[in-house]
């Protein structure tokens, strides 16, 4: 899911810069205008450098945050109990940038009516103190950027590392268990590709991600890095 | 246990005196208030967080119900009981303890029934705010309060930062039905704490006369409402889940 309009940059080829200023420019740039991503895909990082995200004006949308306090209250006297005062950071994306969702083929069910209940219900953690409403609009038809002739995918979503081409890696602490979470549901940390990194071939989806001490005997656990490939040519 | 339906509850919510639900921060400019209130960072308005209205309607309840839920909470942060029928834990919602008789519970139990929104201020309702704007806060007055040395009697005083009496937030939130026993909890305990956070109040300072709340049906005329017994002050949509 990312801003209207954007997607993340590609990591095909890095082009060669010189020029400091140009360079740090290019080093902090994430997301591209859907117009950029299609030049890029096709002439690689060189059109960066023409960029309206580099040179001019145009940058991308950043989600604000918002600290907010809360106090744990002491049941007794009815004040702030003593040690639980705590400030959470939360996100805070501006209501006039909306969000876009990218889906490909035909869902198993209504997936808009799914969407608005998810964001009538809250979305991540607080929903229940009123944190993460969303509401949902479309769906729309879109047109994502594609190079002509492309020999490799760029993909939106976190993929596994087996097959990536031009990659940039983050580190996931994955809670994991689903039906095996007992008394101590299991994390275990594991490496996975960002978004926008390239593959020559969209497949192996499944990243196995079994603890070392498995929940029961000859059981895996595999997660589900569902590829969303764009085409670029590198 | 499957969700069956959602109860949605919609109002809105009057300051019959002034509201104040403060906020901390990292740093303070000279000549700055002393106690801001909390405002949304996009707007610069006041609002009302879920978190404060939840956990006061909690805090009233539990007191309503008294006994374990005050004497055990001094050990705890709240009573965590062990009854999966907890009308406290199972409307409000509670952590469990990383251990198998907790969890077992919890999952017994199933999750926090009732959600509650922010409440952001009514466009009309900012509208007549916006005529203080000259002369206090934005949507805000700015009380100033003294405190008195008992020896000396000279003023001491303090700004303090509050929504004045009058302001109207919508107020909404949802209760989820799983079982028939949700239902009935409803009725006996949540619009039962609603009706306590009026006799009550909301924020800060209520002890000196802040923060008397009212709740008013959003689509009924506001002056026909004095009076009315909670239920008939609220709007209650039921969304049916199942099939």
């Amino acid at each position: 899911m990312y801003p209207e309009g954007w997607l993340p940059r590609p990591k095909v080829p890095p082009v060669q810069v010189e020029d400091t200023v140009l360079r740090k420019a290019l080093k902090n740039l994430r997301l591209i205008t859907l117009e950029t991503f299609q030049k890029v895909a096709e002439k690689g990082e060189e059109a960066l450098l023409e960029s309206p995200e580099v040179q001019g004006p145009k940058a991308p949308p950043e989600p604000r945050r918002l600290r907010r306090s809360r106090v744990g209250i002491e049941r007794a006297t009815g004040a702030a109990r003593r040690g639980i005062l705590f400030t959470q950071e939360l996100l805070f994306p501006d209501p006039r940038t909306p969000y876009a969702l990218y889906m490909m083929g035909e869902p198993p069910f209504e997936l808009r009516d799914a969407l608005a209940f998810v964001g009538e219900m809250g979305f991540g953690g607080g929903a229940s103190v009123g944190l993460g409403r969303f509401r949902v609009e479309g769906p729309f038809g879109a047109e994502l950027p594609e190079a002509q002739g492309a020999n490799a995918y760029a993909t939106l979503a976190p993929g596994p590392l087996e097959g990536a081409l031009y990659y940039e890696l983050e580190p996931h602490w994955g809670r994991l268990g689903g039906g095996y979470v007992g008394a101590r549901p299991f994390k275990s940390p594991y490496f996975r590709t960002r978004e926008g990194s390239v593959y020559r071939e969209a497949k192996d989806l499944l990243l196995d991600t079994t603890p070392e001490e498995p929940p029961e005997a000859g059981a895996r656990v595999w997660e589900f890095l569902g590829v969303f490939p764009l085409g670029v040519r590198v | 246990m499957k969700l069956k339906k959602v109860i949605r509850i919609r109002s809105v919510l009057l300051a019959k005196t002034g509201l104040r639900i403060g906020m901390s921060r990292d740093q303070m400019a000279i000549g700055d208030l002393d106690n801001p209130v909390i405002r949304n960072p996009l707007t610069d308005e006041p609002y009302i967080p879920g978190s404060s209205l939840k956990g006061k309607l909690r805090y009233l309840l539990e007191w309503s119900l008294g006994g374990d839920y005050i004497l055990k909470a001094k050990d705890n942060h709240v009573y965590a009981s062990p009854d999966p029928k907890d009308p406290v834990a199972r409307i409000f919602g509670l952590a469990p303890g990383n251990d198998e008789a907790s969890l077992r519970v919890a999952r017994e139990r199933g999750p926090t029934r009732l959600l509650v929104r922010d409440a952001y201020l009514l466009e009309d309702s900012k509208r007549e705010l916006e005529r203080t704007t000259a002369r206090s806060g934005l949507y805000t007055e700015i009380k100033q309060e003294v405190f008195i040395p008992r020896l000396g009697g000279y003023a001491n005083p303090r700004t303090t930062e509050r929504v004045p009496a009058g302001a109207r937030f919508g107020v909404e939130m949802a209760y989820r039905v799983l079982e028939d026993l949700d239902e009935e909890y409803f009725g006996k305990y949540l619009l039962r704490a609603l009706e306590l956070l009026e006799m009550d109040g909301l924020g800060g300072h209520i002890s000196r006369g802040y923060g008397q709340v009212y709740f008013l049906h959003p689509e009924k005329p506001l002056e026909a409402q004095e009076g009315l017994p909670l239920r008939d002050r609220l709007l209650l949509e039921e969304v049916a889940l199942e099939g």
